[in-house]
């Protein structure tokens, strides 16, 4: 399988993603597999030791050092390129910054933040962002657990 | 006027001091202990501690009656998600940030933000100006 551009024919449809963290690495390996080429950023160099060597050896992820809420540092991994934009850091502000550069300024086509507090996700979801939150995803499984 | 104040660092406690000297009443949120219990011993109760990018924390500060929030921290992602809060859930009728990263201030102002002020680009101009000024000073006492 492999997600191409709509319309750019060449290559493999790019995603990038804020944060290499565990959900971080975990997308990468799962979008690359389905044929996206991941462009994974991280302040930390030591971050990136997480993801699978192999991944990277074959240019299927590229870690990329960089600030993800820095327009400069997103341009210079070609995100404006991208098709999917994936804010995962463990930081919910600056997941709600970087979410809105590549929405607002980038005009990446989807961008998915991730935040933990339940307020700033209804009020991003009602900006225009794509939210999804551990804190309710948990929720709503014990919730259904509990009344299953 | 009521302003809610983001930030008790140098920028933050000075424009309290400023806008309790002119009889506003404000309120500074700030999550450093230390930070906190110096402006309370300096100014009152006029602290919040906590997160001020937590709805709750705002909350208390009193954000629904706030006329002005002003956010002043180092962190622009904070000062963003500060002042998108305090107008988008509690109707603030303006928002100030402080702007470190000067990429960041047309972005803010696109996304609402009423006032940017971009730290960064003051602090070249003042440094240019005074450097000017000293260059001036070497020729003419040669």
């Amino acid at each position: 399988m492999n997600a191409r551009f709509p319309g750019a024919g060449l290559g493999p449809a790019r995603v990038v993603i804020v944060g290499c963290g565990r959900t971080g690495a975990d997308i990468a390996v799962a979008l690359s597999e389905a044929g996206y080429l991941a462009l994974i950023l991280d302040t930390e160099m030591s971050a990136f030791d997480i993801l699978p060597s192999g991944l990277i050896e074959d240019g299927d992820i590229q870690p990329i050092l960089g600030d993800g809420t820095l327009e400069s540092d997103l341009r210079r991994a070609f995100a404006q390129d991208a098709s999917v934009f994936i804010a995962v850091s463990g930081n919910d502000a600056a997941n709600a910054l970087s979410a809105q550069i590549a929405h607002h300024v980038l005009h990446i086509p989807k961008v998915i933040c991730r935040l933990n507090d339940l307020v700033m996700k209804e009020m991003y979801e009602g900006l225009e962002l794509t939210t999804v939150s551990p804190t309710s995803l948990v929720r709503d499984l014990i919730i259904d657990a509990t009344n299953g | 006027m009521y302003v809610l104040i983001v930030g008790a660092g140098r920028v933050g406690s000075s424009i309290a001091r400023w806008l309790l000297a002119g009889d506003h009443e404000i309120t500074i949120i700030d999550n450093d202990p230390q930070r906190c219990s110096a402006i309370e011993d300096e100014l009152g109760g006029v602290v919040v501690m906590g997160d001020a990018t937590e709805a709750t924390i705002l909350a208390r500060a009193g954000a629904s009656r706030a006329d002005l929030l002003i956010a002043t921290t180092r962190r622009d992602d904070e000062n963003l998600v500060a002042c998108q809060l305090a107008k988008h859930r509690f109707g603030a009728q303006k928002v100030v940030a402080l702007v470190n990263v000067p990429e960041h201030v047309e972005l803010f102002a696109r996304l609402g933000i009423d006032v940017t002020v971009n730290v960064t680009e003051l602090l070249v101009d003042r440094i240019q100006e005074d450097l000017a000024e000293m260059m001036v000073e070497d020729v003419g006492g040669f």
